[in-house]
This record gives structure tokens, C-alpha cells and sequence, in this order.
């Protein structure tokens, strides 16, 4: 864990993750990218945040339930709130806590394995099999399986923050902070 | 017919000393014969089924083909003790911990129960139990024994659908003797 001392000019704080959603306008940017050049630290925070973006986006695409989603989104707002670090747009808090986003990720990717993910595939009765011994076996493979499934959507809903924070969310948190930083992803704790 | 008794011996015991094997009828929390599901499926029944769906669904074909076997009960809340369902829960999950299994999931909340481990062993997921008792609706006891691809399990069983195919079940050669046979 290291501490820094970056502080990043408050209007620049918009102006990175504007720019970096290609949301700024020309004159602004043309400001903003003169300012970079003068800034260390401004510069570096922009540095931080595309290596960030580009680590998430990395990342497996995996869906986990919806209140997972949203109570790892509202436990990483709160989060940030809490340490007074308030800033606009969904990149603020995950841009004040690097290891938040990783957190963040590694959650969704442990959620989305515990819940064995949501990919739909069309349902399929079809057995080619005309045996009606194992015809009958592969539907109650199937239906062995839709309980499984059905079983598992109880446990996405049965996840409750709580058990999120408590279970998944602090042991990754500690489990980063103890590791050595991923490749190129400082881990910081800031204030 | 003492071959045979023989052949039958052995495969359960065989299964018995697969890792990820739970016996489930341990509990005793759920009667086989009176829960509304009993599916138990074996090593040689489950590659028949892998072959059949082999053109067809294979995934499936390669998931159901690393499976030891499959057993699953479901029983209506109203046909269970809820005390002696914590209980068997609290017993199955001490055993399952004593045998080193790992937690993936526990919720205990407002009465329901969700219990999920895996077995690993040298870093393959060779067995999968899950214990789900739902207060106001039914007990659901899991036992996937054999190499599972849990990404394959999940993105499969999300395609399948439980009234669908307890209607195709019921439509299957047989179905309705062997219902008879049960009454």
C-alpha cells in the first residue's frame, strides 16, 4: 500500500473522464490537454484512469444477478461517500479507489461463478435417442438440471448485501491490498 | 441374479468413493418415495444420455459425459419438518466440511437456508452439493458427482425449464405403468 500526494486540479477532475469518454468539447480539450502538459498530476490521474478503463474492459463480460449488481454498485457508492470523495459520473469513485474497481470486478466475476452466470441458451427437448429407457434419462437429466437452475436463481436472490460485504467484497478487498498489484494497476489507499 | 446384485454392489460402492459423492438419503429429510422429485442418474445411464445428445445438444453431451452421477430431490414445504430440515441441513453441512469440501455460498435469512459447496480436488471441481430450503415454498437437495464445468453447468441449465419437462416426462413410453407401479 503506498501513500501519495496527488492532488488533482478540481476542474480537471470532469475534464478526465470526459476525455476519456470522448465527451469533451474541441476548445475544451485543447485546454485540457495544454493543462496536462503543465500538471504532473493531472496527468498522471488521467494515466491511472485509462490503464483502469482498459483493465475493466479486459475483463471477462460476465452477468450476475440484478440486486447483486446493485448492491455492489451502492456498496462501492457508499464507500466512497464515506471517505468524502465525492465526485461526478460512475468513473469518480472507482477512479478515488482503484482496488474498489478491482473489488468491483472480482465480485461480479465471483457472483457470476457462485450463480453459474445468466447466459440463456433456447430451451431444447429434443431427444434423438428413440431407446425409451434413455429417452426418459434425458429428460430427467434435463429436468435434474432445470432444478439446478431453479435452486440457483434462489441463491442470486438469497445474496443480500450483507453477505456480499462480509463474504466476497472484504476477503477480495484484503486479499488485493495483501497481493502484489496486478500488472500495471497500482493499489492505493488514498486519505 | 447374483451377478447382476454383484454389478450393482460395486457400482455403488465405487460411487460411494468418488470425492464429490454426497449421499443425499443420509439426511433423511426428504422420503424419495414421497418427494415430488427423485432423479437419480449414474455413471453408465449418463454416457447413454451424453451419446444421445451428442448430435444434437453437445454441450450437453460433454457436460452429462464427465458427470459420476446426478441425484436430486425436491420436496413441497408442507411434506417437511422445518426443525428437522435445519437439522439435516446443519448435519449435511458439518459432514461436508469435515470431508473438505469448500463454502461457496451460505444464506441464512428470514428462515431460508441456502447452502452450496464444491468439492476440488487438485484444482478440478470434481463435486457439487447444494441444500436450498425455502420456507413458504419446497426443499431442493442437489448432488452433482464428476468433473463439472460449473460455467457449462449454469449457461445449460438456464435453458431448461421445470413444467415443460415434468409434462414431457409424463408423456415418455412407460411413464404411466411406472406411475402405476408406484401406486
Amino acid at each position: 500500500m503506498t501513500e501519495r500526494d496527488t492532488s488533482v486540479c478540481e476542474p480537471c477532475e470532469s475534464a478526465i473522464e470526459a476525455s476519456l469518454d470522448g465527451d469533451l468539447e474541441p476548445a475544451r480539450f485543447a485546454a485540457f490537454e495544454a493543462h496536462l502538459t503543465k500538471c504532473a498530476a493531472c496527468a498522471e490521474e488521467l494515466a491511472r484512469a485509462s490503464r483502469l478503463r482498459d483493465h475493466l474492459r479486459a475483463l471477462p463480460r460476465l452477468d450476475a444477478p440484478r440486486p447483486v449488481v446493485a448492491a455492489v454498485l451502492e456498496s462501492a457508492r457508499s464507500e466512497a461517500e464515506t471517505r468524502g470523495r465525492r465526485r461526478a459520473g460512475w468513473l469518480g469513485p472507482l477512479r478515488a479507489r482503484p482496488a474498489l474497481a478491482v473489488v468491483a470486478a472480482v465480485v461480479l466475476l465471483a457472483i457470476a461463478l457462485v450463480t453459474s452466470l445468466d447466459r440463456t441458451r433456447e430451451p431444447s427437448g429434443v431427444v434423438a435417442s428413440s431407446d425409451p429407457e434413455v429417452m426418459r434419462a434425458t429428460l430427467e437429466t434435463k429436468l435434474a438440471l432445470a432444478h439446478f437452475a431453479r435452486a440457483n436463481r434462489r441463491v442470486g436472490r438469497g445474496l443480500s448485501e450483507d453477505l456480499l460485504r462480509e463474504r466476497v467484497v472484504r476477503p477480495a478487498v484484503r486479499k488485493l491490498i495483501e497481493a502484489p498489484a496486478a500488472p500495471g494497476l497500482a493499489i492505493e489507499e488514498r486519505g | 441374479m447374483f451377478l447382476g446384485w454383484t454389478a450393482v454392489a460395486t457400482a455403488e460402492e465405487s460411487l460411494e468413493s468418488h470425492p464429490g459423492y454426497f449421499s443425499l438419503d443420509d439426511l433423511e429429510i426428504i422420503d424419495p418415495n414421497g418427494s415430488s422429485v427423485d432423479i437419480s442418474l449414474q455413471g453408465a445411464m449418463l454416457r447413454l444420455v451424453g451419446a444421445a445428445v451428442l448430435q444434437e445438444e453437445p454441450e450437453l453431451a460433454e457436460l452429462v459425459s464427465q458427470m459420476a452421477s446426478m441425484r436430486v430431490l425436491v420436496a413441497p414445504i408442507d411434506e417437511i419438518d422445518p426443525v428437522a430440515a435445519t437439522a439435516a441441513i446443519a448435519k449435511g453441512v458439518a459432514t461436508l466440511e469435515e470431508k473438505g469440501w469448500q463454502r461457496v455460498v451460505r444464506v441464512r435469512e428470514e428462515g431460508e437456508q441456502v447452502h452450496v459447496y464444491l468439492k476440488e480436488v487438485d484444482g478440478q471441481i470434481e463435486g457439487l452439493t447444494l441444500f436450498v430450503f425455502e420456507p413458504e415454498d419446497e426443499m431442493t437437495l442437489i448432488n452433482i458427482a464428476g468433473r463439472i464445468d460449473v460455467d457449462l453447468l449454469g449457461a445449460l441449465s438456464q435453458a431448461f425449464d421445470v413444467p415443460t419437462l415434468e409434462e414431457a416426462l409424463a408423456e415418455t413410453p412407460g411413464a404411466a405403468a411406472d406411475a402405476e407401479e408406484e401406486r
